[in-house]
């Protein structure tokens, strides 16, 4: 778990994890309309998917180097 | 105002992970080295470090300023004040910086050049370096007092505490990390406020009926100064900002020089530039446009209107926090206040770790202690930072009394930064350059700034000797100081050097265009070389030139 945490990409994916989470829950229980959009749950769900895309490219480096 | 606990827990877990980040990487702290220069980095980190080093909260918010002042010229700053120099670098410069092993822009002077030139570039870059940390600060503390009503003290010492930490601990290695997750902040941060900015507007359409045409074309009213809000003709343009002070900056600056510095190998630090060319493109979408559409929303009357002064001028630089604070909701919100601390903080940094280097190296190593262990050298920098750091909070507090300290700074770092590029130039193309030439003309060049700005006022300033003629912007004339000091370096360092000895060639392998082995991209094919990669990015940019003329 440290060594994969070295990887930059897993701390970057981590913290847009979090703070994913955070907003998307935001959307959801608290939905705030700006334009008509839902800027908290779309800008949530955009950022789950940016950290698992992160998360999944420094899983991918830390086994194709161990 | 309608910050709440979230956006303050955003803010919390941004500030948790920078410290973590420091810590995680403080084992890998053993040396001099490994604190000031770690040559190992990927180039995907190398190339976002890069752009994220030029795009500290000032320059976003400067941006964002300058988009709804001028309009879409100012994209000129990237696509033209950029582009072309950072694709220069990764071709033509960097197998010079790289190839060398010089751990600094100061060093590699001191191999190509002496020791004087040397020891003018490095002292005149870390106390620019330092100074601009603490003008950093300055604006970090002053927008914090506004947004979140925090004092100035308290913000100073949080921010510049938090980065003495990670720097402290991490090195430059840190506060590169910390620059790559601030730009992935910084557009994941902005990139919602334009589209319901847009959405706002009436999209593109929308927006272009509620500007005056002169704000939506970057080309087509540059004939004349007179007919555009930037103050500058095309030539003044071209030559000032395109030639002169982009290739002094990104050529030069070892802020940004050493991000590419630290790349793994050579084919990654040239590439580092080049790929870094690619966001760069689009970024005045993310950081111009907003300005824009203040300007738009404003003149449509649609709800928002840009802020004004006390004096009841508009006050173009708190643009960007109040659209943020005007469109989005608790939580958004706390994203779009992280990404500016961040890109504060991490400007912060930048200037720190990089005032740590020239310093250790460049000063400290070559004039003070030569020789010594190097556990004495990793000591040293880590005091260097916390001076650093220290410096920059004092100069912070100075710039609340003498408000003018930070235009006088920003000038002086003109005056010496411009002529740089003429000495780099004739010094990697030209092997009869010599040490003296290259000395006389960076100070004959900066002299020629200083009496140039003394002889000429804009917007009532300068002429402190005389006013031989009126400019009619202040960006006008710092374009033409820099022509004038370029073109008097590289005059006086021709001739100084045709009158001195130069260095035997044999000594300037390596370091000099015609006596360097030319690097040959191994296995590689040529649609990944720098040279193709970096072609397609001009065409790119001209395109984009063209596109929005």
């Amino acid at each position: 778990m440290q060594k994969l945490f070295e990887d930059l990409r897993a701390f970057i994916g981590a913290f847009f994890l979090i703070v994913g989470i955070i907003l998307t829950i935001t959307g959801i229980v608290h939905p705030e309309f700006v334009e008509g959009y839902n800027l908290n749950l779309i800008t949530g769900i955009c950022f789950l998917i940016f950290a698992s895309l992160a998360l999944m490219l420094a899983v991918y480096e830390k086994n194709k180097n161990s | 105002m309608r910050i709440g606990f979230i956006d303050y827990s955003i803010l919390g877990i941004y500030f948790c992970f920078v410290l973590v980040i420091g810590f995680m990487l403080k084992k890998r702290v053993k040396s001099a080295e490994g604190f000031l220069h770690n040559r190992n980095l990927p180039l995907w980190i190398t190339s976002i470090a890069f752009i994220s080093a030029n795009l500290g909260a000032q320059e976003v918010l400067g941006m964002a300023a300058s988009g709804a002042k001028y309009g879409i010229m100012t994209a000129h700053f990237y696509w033209v004040g950029a582009i072309p120099a950072m694709v220069f670098l990764g071709i033509f410069m960097m197998p010079f910086y790289y190839g060398s092993r010089a751990r600094s822009v100061p060093e590699y002077l001191s191999l190509r050049f002496d020791e004087k030139t040397r020891a003018l570039n490095a002292i005149s870059f870390a106390v620019m370096t330092v100074f601009s940390s603490g003008i950093s600060l300055y604006g970090l503390a002053i927008l914090l007092q506004a947004l979140l009503g925090w004092s100035f003290s308290f913000s100073i010492a949080l921010a510049a505490g938090i980065v003495m930490v990670y720097t402290f601990t991490g090195g430059l290695t840190s506060a590169i990390y910390n620059e790559v997750l601030q730009f992935f902040l910084i557009v994941f941060g902005i990139v919602p406020l334009v589209f319901v900015g847009l959405q706002r507007i009436g999209g593109y359409a929308g927006l272009v009926a509620h500007l005056p045409p002169v704000m939506m074309h970057s080309w087509e009213h540059m004939g004349s100064a007179a007919d555009n809000p930037m103050g500058v003709n095309a030539t003044q343009l071209i030559l000032g900002l395109g030639f002169v002070l982009s290739f002094g900056y990104w050529c030069t600056d070892f802020l940004v020089v050493q991000r590419a510095m630290v790349a793994g190998s050579m084919n990654a630090a040239r590439k580092t530039p080049i790929v870094a060319a690619i966001p760069k493109m689009f970024l005045p979408f993310v950081v111009i446009l907003p300005g824009l559409i203040a300007l738009a929303l404003t003149n449509k009357g649609a709800g928002y209107h840009l802020p004004l002064k006390g004096d009841g001028r508009t006050d173009f630089d708190m643009t960007l926090p109040t659209m943020l604070v005007h469109f989005y909701p608790s939580g958004l919100l706390g994203v779009g206040l992280t990404a500016l601390m961040a890109s504060f903080m991490s400007g912060m940094a930048g200037n720190v770790t990089a005032f740590n280097s020239v310093w250790t190296y460049d000063i400290y190593q070559a004039y003070i202690r030569k020789n010594a262990p190097d556990a004495h050298y990793l000591t040293v920098a880590r005091v260097a930072n916390i001076c650093g750091i220290l410096i920059s909070i004092t100069t912070a507090y100075l710039a609340t009394h003498f408000n003018n300290i930070m235009d006088l700074l920003q000038l002086v770092f003109g005056f010496v930064n411009a002529p740089l590029f003429a000495t780099f130039l004739l010094g990697m193309f030209w092997k009869r350059t010599t040490g003296h030439g290259a000395f006389w003309g960076l100070l004959s060049g900066t002299i020629a700034a200083a009496i140039f700005h003394g002889s000429t006022v804009a917007e009532d300033k300068g002429g402190w000797i005389m006013n031989a003629f009126t400019f009619s912007s202040g960006m006008g004339q710092a374009l033409a100081i820099a022509i004038v000091a370029w073109s008097a370096c590289f005059v006086v360092s021709i001739l100084i050097s045709m009158l001195t000895v130069p260095k035997a060639e044999a000594e300037l392998k390596g370091l000099v265009y015609s006596l360097t082995e030319k690097y040959e991209e191994k296995g590689q094919a040529w649609y990944a070389t720098p040279v193709f990669l970096g072609v397609i990015i001009l065409v790119v940019t001209l395109t984009l030139n063209i596109l929005f003329r």
